[in-house]
């Protein structure tokens, strides 16, 4: 019997064999820069990678997720050239553990209470204790900046008790959008980066009611393609893709640039 | 679609033939025998039926990388590439071919493969003349919902294999980028794709799980 088993599993080596084979030689001559970037930025990010694109012969492929799986998959050893994480927290966590380099740029997004075509929109966010608001999405409170950011715009406009218990909490700051765009919410607390391109309308939280929200993008110590990930990096400071990431509702704060 | 569409297919094909090779040599050997610990094993190859793939992803990310074993011990770097994502696919189907085969194989009569032993036939023949085409309707069944459910994989395989167009990003990944990025048409034809996908194999596996079984069946009443 013992050689039944023992013949059965011949073919499984077989195979574990070709496929171990393959994928370190397909990544030795790989010339794509991996960017792992959190999904609220593929937007943006698509469009400065074609402006990149154009000015130099790298070519830049996109491995989006969240910004906390992306950060697990780094620290676990998955090989990346350049990682922009929607959270400045994760960043610094990865850079205190020498995973990312010090080349990078820190970017700071915009809130904003985004309301359906159909419903009168808001000018202050005291307006969000009118009866009309019976849910209002938002991204987690804890885990998400944008959460976190919209629970403090409440608490210092003083009206975080009377709209708690109509709060909706969503996973992410995307997802919160989707539930008022659906009509599960009547509004959401979001990101000014992702309204862009929705028929909702808008109003943009004044940035002194919460702390900022930082977004960070750095160079990762283990990239095979170190100097390419810097040029990328480079690039994002640069006036074109600023304009880009301004046009998307995401300003620059600081850049340390490797030049 | 297309890209998606065939790397889906070629992890799908890789992790189907690690499922039939992996979970059916399982199922040949716990069906008939009761090694110590046997609870403990078939407990092992269900549990990730029940775990959400966060935490099979998690588990693999674990195994697969950097101080991992297969990184330290046999120098392979999974982590973002396509059989990352089989490893992923063979971990979550595993199950349902296991479960299938095994009881189909349990429920062959013992007497059938003891006369061709007396006939004067190898282990290997026994099993592969008597045993397997008697429970061949429960091990095809396994075989099939375990590829679909292979095919379907999503969770373990973000977390593995990354979401990489073109290099990683299978159809499940494609639809979620899809969604994600509002890509309606794009996402409803993947999804009409993988919801018909499923639901032929669904359809299909019926046809071995009921309806006339043959005459020559052995399997006590």
């Amino acid at each position: 019997m013992f050689s039944l088993i023992g013949r059965s599993y011949l073919p499984v080596l077989a195979i574990a064999g070709l496929l171990a084979c393959s994928p370190a030689e397909e990544r030795a001559s790989d010339p794509l820069l991996l960017v792992s970037a959190a999904s609220s930025l593929s937007r943006v990010l698509q469009q400065i990678r074609v402006d990149f694109e154009t000015t130099t012969a790298d070519r830049v492929v996109f491995n989006f997720g969240s910004s906390g799986s992306l950060t697990q998959q780094i620290r676990h050893g998955a090989t990346v050239d350049v990682f922009a994480s929607a959270s400045q927290q994760y960043l610094d966590e990865l850079r205190h553990e020498g995973h990312l380099a010090d080349t990078g740029l820190t970017l700071h997004g915009r809130l904003v209470v985004w309301t359906p075509p159909d419903e009168e929109p808001v000018a202050t966010v005291d307006e969000l204790t009118a009866l009309r608001f019976r849910r209002i999405a938002l991204a987690h409170t804890k885990l998400a900046p944008y959460g976190r950011a919209a629970i403090e715009a409440l608490q210092s406009s003083h009206v975080l008790t009377q709209v708690e218990p109509r709060l909706v909490q969503a996973p992410d700051v995307l997802t919160a959008l989707r539930y008022a765009e659906s009509g599960s919410a009547d509004a959401a607390l979001t990101a000014l980066s992702l309204v862009g391109d929705t028929d909702g309308r808008w109003y943009t939280v004044p940035a002194d009611l919460h702390l900022k929200v930082q977004l960070g993008i750095a160079v990762a110590t283990g990239s095979p393609r170190a100097q390419q990930a810097r040029r990328f990096v480079d690039h994002l400071s640069t006036p074109a893709a600023v304009s880009i990431f301004e046009a998307n509702g995401l300003f620059l704060t600081t850049a340390q640039t490797a030049l | 679609m297309w890209a998606p569409l065939l790397l889906s297919l070629q992890v799908t094909v890789a992790a189907t033939l690690l499922i039939i090779c992996i979970g059916g040599g399982l199922a040949v050997w716990l069906a008939r025998r009761e090694p110590r610990g046997r609870a403990l094993i078939e407990t092992a190859i269900h549990l990730p039926l029940v775990l959400p793939p966060s935490v099979v992803g998690y588990y693999l990310l674990i195994v697969l990388g950097r101080r991992g074993p297969v990184s330290t011990w046999l120098e392979w770097d999974l982590l973002f590439s396509w059989p990352a994502a089989v490893i992923a696919a063979t971990v979550v189907g595993m199950p349902l071919m296991f479960q299938a085969s095994r009881a189909a194989i349990a429920s062959v009569n013992p007497d059938l493969e003891q006369v061709a032993r007396t006939l004067g036939a190898s282990e290997l023949g026994v099993l592969w003349r008597v045993t397997l085409p008697l429970a061949r309707r429960g091990v095809i069944a396994g075989v099939v919902l375990s590829a679909t459910r292979a095919l379907g994989e999503f969770g373990a395989t973000l977390m593995v294999a990354g979401n990489i167009p073109g290099r990683t990003q299978t159809l499940p990944l494609a639809i979620y980028d899809a969604v994600q990025s509002n890509d309606t048409d794009l996402a409803n034809a993947m999804v009409l794709l993988m919801t018909a996908v499923g639901f032929v194999s669904l359809w299909w596996v019926r046809r071995f799980d009921i309806g006339p079984r043959p005459q020559r069946s052995g399997t006590p009443v």
